[in-house]
Parts: structure tokens; sequence; C-alpha cells
């Protein structure tokens, strides 16, 4: 845990007021991100961040430093996200077969494997492709869209990943690649038939 | 290597956790295979896509001074 978060829990495990502004000011920026890449609506971006803030003033006392501040405020935003996300109508989620490419008895692909990354390019800012990709992210698991949305999405290192979700550095790989998996095979059936 | 053996280190490979021995025989895989280069192409591709898509998410200005207030008042009411 930096200095400046151990410090800022002790405030406020003492109850001090300034120091419940000084974690708003600190985190309000990557509880909104996350929050809003996990739900996709503004509005319930919003909503979760209060509640982070919320349990989070009411819950310090409870927080023995045993994973760093910033793990705890993180695992606290995924939880209250999933929360939102499970009080809205429910998420058609895809079955997780059928994400591994094809491959022949000797080990080579069974399958053309057509390469659309520069054709992606062309049409990244269309809000058709947009839509397509937003809507696979939202089809993933909740333990697969935890991780890569801190991972991929947010940009948090393996092992800060594996701090905030309680897992080990293969568990988190493994969540990664599955997802990555999943929506490549999702944007290919839209690129591919794209070209 | 094999094409099929591709997908077990690839997540790895991106991490450049791969050991040198391994990196150098996956990377001459790739000078070899069009259908590998085209998968770890689109494999990159798609957390870029997302990223770039999703993932540049600016708090609202008018939440910055709602939070703060109402965290103010929670703790106000909490004494």
């Amino acid at each position: 845990m930096s200095d400046n978060d151990l410090q800022l829990v002790k405030e406020m495990q003492a109850g001090k007021p300034e120091a419940f502004e000084e974690m708003v000011r600190n985190y309000q920026k990557r509880v909104y991100s996350l929050a809003y890449n996990v739900t996709h609506n503004q509005s319930d971006a919003e909503d979760v961040a209060q509640e982070v803030f919320l349990r989070v003033c009411n819950k310090i006392n409870t927080f023995l430093g045993k994973a760093a501040f910033s793990s705890w405020v993180y695992r606290i935003t995924l939880n209250v996200s999933f929360m939102k996300l499970k009080s809205r109508k429910k998420i058609q989620q895809i079955p997780f077969d059928d994400i591994f490419p094809k491959y022949q008895e000797d080990g080579f692909h069974a399958e053309k494997i057509n390469d659309w990354s520069q054709k992606a390019d062309d049409v990244l800012l269309t809000s058709e492709s947009r839509k397509i990709i937003q809507k696979a992210i939202n089809q993933l698991p909740e333990k697969e869209k935890a991780v890569f949305v801190l991972r991929d999405i947010e940009g948090l290192p393996t092992e800060k990943v594996c701090d905030i979700l309680k897992l080990s550095v293969p568990a988190v790989k493994s969540r990664l690649h599955r997802s990555r998996l999943f929506l490549r095979k999702r944007l290919s059936n839209y690129f591919d038939d794209f070209q | 290597m094999v094409c099929k053996e591709l997908t077990d280190v690839l997540c790895d490979y991106l991490e450049g956790t791969l050991d040198p021995e391994t990196r150098e025989e996956l990377e001459e895989h790739f000078n070899d295979c069009p259908p590998c280069m085209a998968f770890l192409s689109t494999y990159k591709k798609t957390s870029n896509l997302c990223r770039q898509c999703i993932g540049q998410t600016e708090i609202p200005p008018a939440l910055e001074g709602k939070l703060k207030s109402f965290v103010q008042n929670k703790l106000k009411k909490g004494r």
C-alpha cells in the first residue's frame, strides 16, 4: 500500500472528514471509469460511484490492510457494478464453447483465418462497430468480464488484477485469454462479413 | 512448433513472460505460418479495439462536486 493511502486510511479510521474528501478526490475518476466500463451506462456508473463511496465510508473500520486500499476500492466497485447489472434486464450470455480455433489432427489450422486487423481501423468509429464491441463485452460471463475490464480496458498490471480479485497469476491469465478468444471470435464474425 | 500450441502460449508471449527459447521458436513459426500470424494480429487487435471503443471514460464534471457533497452529508449524518 502506498504511504499516502496508508496515512489516508489511518485518518479516515480516526474519523477525519477531510481524509474522506481527499479519498474521494483521489479515487473518483478510477471508480467512475471502472463502473462505466462494466455497466456501459452513465447513469448507472454515477449511482455505482455514489454507492461505492458510501460503502467505503461505512466500512472503513473493517479494512484491515491485508490488500492494498486501492484493490479494496476496486473490488467494491466491481461488486456494486455487477449488482447494478443484475438489477437490470437479464443480459443474454453466449456459451463459451467454440472460442478456440479449430485444428486438424496434425495440429495445423483446420479453417481459414482472415486477418481483419487492418480493416478494423477503417470501421472503428462507426456506431455499428461500437455497438458490436460493447454487446460482445456484455456477453462475457461476470468472472471473465471483471478480468478483461481491469486488465485490457483499465490497463492495470496482471499482479494488481490478482490482488483485486484474489486470484493467482495463472487464473487471471487463463480468464483473460478466454475473454480475448471469445471477443476475437465475436469480432471475427462481424469483420469477416465486412470483408 | 505446430499451430495448435500457439493458443497455450499466446498470453505469456504478449505479456513478455515467455521463456526466450519458446519465444524464439514461436516467432520463427509466425514467420512461416500466415494463418498463425493472422490469428496473432486479430487477437492483439481485439484488445486494442475494445480499449479504443469503450475505454476512454471521463468523469462528468458535475459528478465530481456531487460525490464530494454526498460524502460530506453522509459524514455529518453519521455523527
